[in-house]
């Protein structure tokens, strides 16, 4: 059984999200029509910044052999900024997530913050869509 | 409901693809669509006539013996593998007479087709027809040997043959399972190995005796697995007799046999989605697939259901890549989603 860290700030509804980008996360993960993610739950974290947390888990198409302890089933949370002036920030929840190649520096080692694009965020956001930031999020899984 | 499993071959990359034909998935279309341009499988397998196997296929294929099932659009076999039941059984009905008319003019002709089994077991069947035994006896193939014009250097793959069989009993060749094919293919990826066995709808009892008759000639390597097809769609038969209350307990030989498996395997259900509760007569039983998720637990490997992936309401073919990782499912979004993108959210306050 695995083990999740816990996520900070106050527990709200899907309703109660007010950052764009975070509704549309959400309103993809309920989509029936979007298999291998399932929505957990949603989070707004305390006054200084009011960025909303989701969080949600993944099914990885994982081969056989792996390099890295990539499970089946992983529970990450993408943190989302109410100005959108930075990339959604996606930490994997696991516990003992290991050391993949492609990580942001944090000043905490735990959760580990998932590297998903090159691009600089003024450019990537230009295309952003819930759907391609969730399938980019599992594709990283197995990059 | 309709099973087709689908192999192909990209040079070192292997693809596997699991169509089951049911309400949701047009199975003849599925395949078409797998097909793209090319008209014709290399080999077509009939694991056994029960109907749920072979229906339709008399409208899909183009069958050589008449001129009914040619013309544009089917799907021509280059050789067409079946069990000898296929060639001798009495009474047939349906696309399994078609298919089992089909069988018989190419072993009459003696081309475009491979049978399973003790050649012995055919004796009679070419006596009436009038032809030497030994003039077909290279279009028969065995239990425990494996099947020409497969090699793991040449086309990556090699498939051996567990069923049909014969036992000895009281010192007589006893045909079991002459109804059934059975066999574990091997993919060659450079250096690496994947093991997949394919096991039509067997009950334990003959799976039982397939695993003593293959640890009694040493081939326990045989028997490994990193795919396994479960037989007779998650039925609880082919673990034990005796269903349990919420699992299945396989009988000794059986769990033997799902111990063979190699880390991260996959367990693959050709069935309905599995019912929470209740007791159906007809598979996939409950049970039985709380058996298989243990299993998978434990080897670290995934148990997939055909007819809940990638979900219940959007089933779409199972597909497994087989390269130097092994075995993958392939687990795209996109798949089945090409709405979702186009589809708005909702404006926030």
């Amino acid at each position: 059984m695995d083990t999740y860290l816990s996520v900070q700030g106050e527990a709200i509804t899907s309703e109660e999200l007010r950052i764009p980008k975070a509704r549309e996360v959400v309103y993809a993960l309920q989509l029936d029509a979007i298999p291998f993610v399932r929505l957990v739950e949603c989070r707004r974290l305390p006054e200084s910044s009011h960025a909303e947390v989701i969080v949600f888990d993944v099914e990885v198409e994982l081969g056989q052999r792996q390099i890295h302890d990539i499970h089946q089933y992983e529970r990450l949370a993408a943190i989302f900024d109410r100005n959108d002036t930075t990339s959604p920030e996606v930490l994997a929840l696991r516990a003992d997530f290991p050391r993949v190649p492609h990580l942001n520096l944090r000043k905490d080692e735990l959760p580990r913050s998932l590297c998903l694009f090159e691009e600089p965020y003024s450019e990537l956001k230009l295309r952003w869509t819930a759907t391609a930031f969730l399938e980019r999020i599992r594709v990283c899984f197995v990059e | 409901m309709v099973l087709s499993l689908s192999l192909e071959v990209h040079s070192l990359k292997f693809t596997l693809s699991f169509f089951l034909g049911q309400d949701h998935i047009d199975l003849a279309a599925a395949v078409q669509d797998k097909l793209g341009k090319q008209d014709y499988f290399d080999v077509v397998a009939f694991t056994h006539a029960d109907d749920d196997h072979v229906h339709g296929a008399s409208e899909f294929f183009h069958l050589d013996h008449a001129k009914k099932y040619q013309g544009t659009g089917r799907v021509k076999i280059n050789e067409l593998w079946v069990p000898a039941a296929i060639i001798v059984e009495e009474g047939l009905e349906n696309d399994a007479r078609i298919i089992q008319a089909e069988a018989r003019y190419r072993l009459r002709n003696g081309q475009g087709i491979r049978v399973f089994s003790r050649p012995d077991r055919l004796r009679d069947w070419f006596t009436e027809e009038n032809i030497p035994l030994a003039d077909r006896e290279h279009l028969i193939t065995d239990a425990g040997l494996l099947i020409p014009g497969f090699t793991k250097s040449g086309q990556g793959v090699e498939f051996f043959v567990h069923s049909p069989f014969a036992e000895r009993l009281d010192g007589e060749l006893v045909d079991r399972n002459d109804c059934s094919l059975v066999v574990q293919a091997t993919f060659q990826s450079n250096s690496y190995e994947t093991r997949l066995i394919l096991s039509a709808d067997t009950t334990c009892e003959i799976l039982s005796d397939m695993v003593e008759v293959t640890k009694y000639h040493e081939n326990e390597a045989r028997l490994g697995w990193d795919i396994f097809k479960l037989p007779h769609h998650c039925s609880y038969h082919s673990l034990s007799e005796e269903k349990g209350e919420d699992i299945t307990e396989p009988i000794p030989e059986v769990k033997w046999l799902f111990e063979q498996g190699a880390r991260g395997g996959i367990i693959v259900s050709t069935s309905d989605p599995i019912p929470s509760h209740g007791d159906d007569t007809q598979p996939p039983h409950r049970q039985a697939a709380n058996y298989y998720r243990q299993v998978a637990d434990t080897i670290k490997g995934q148990f997939k259901v055909t007819m809940e992936h990638p979900t219940p309401t959007n089933p779409a073919p199972l597909v497994i890549t087989i390269d130097d990782s092994g075995a993958t499912i392939k687990k795209s979004i996109t798949m089945g989603s090409v709405a979702v993108t186009s589809v708005r959210a909702p404006r926030a306050g």
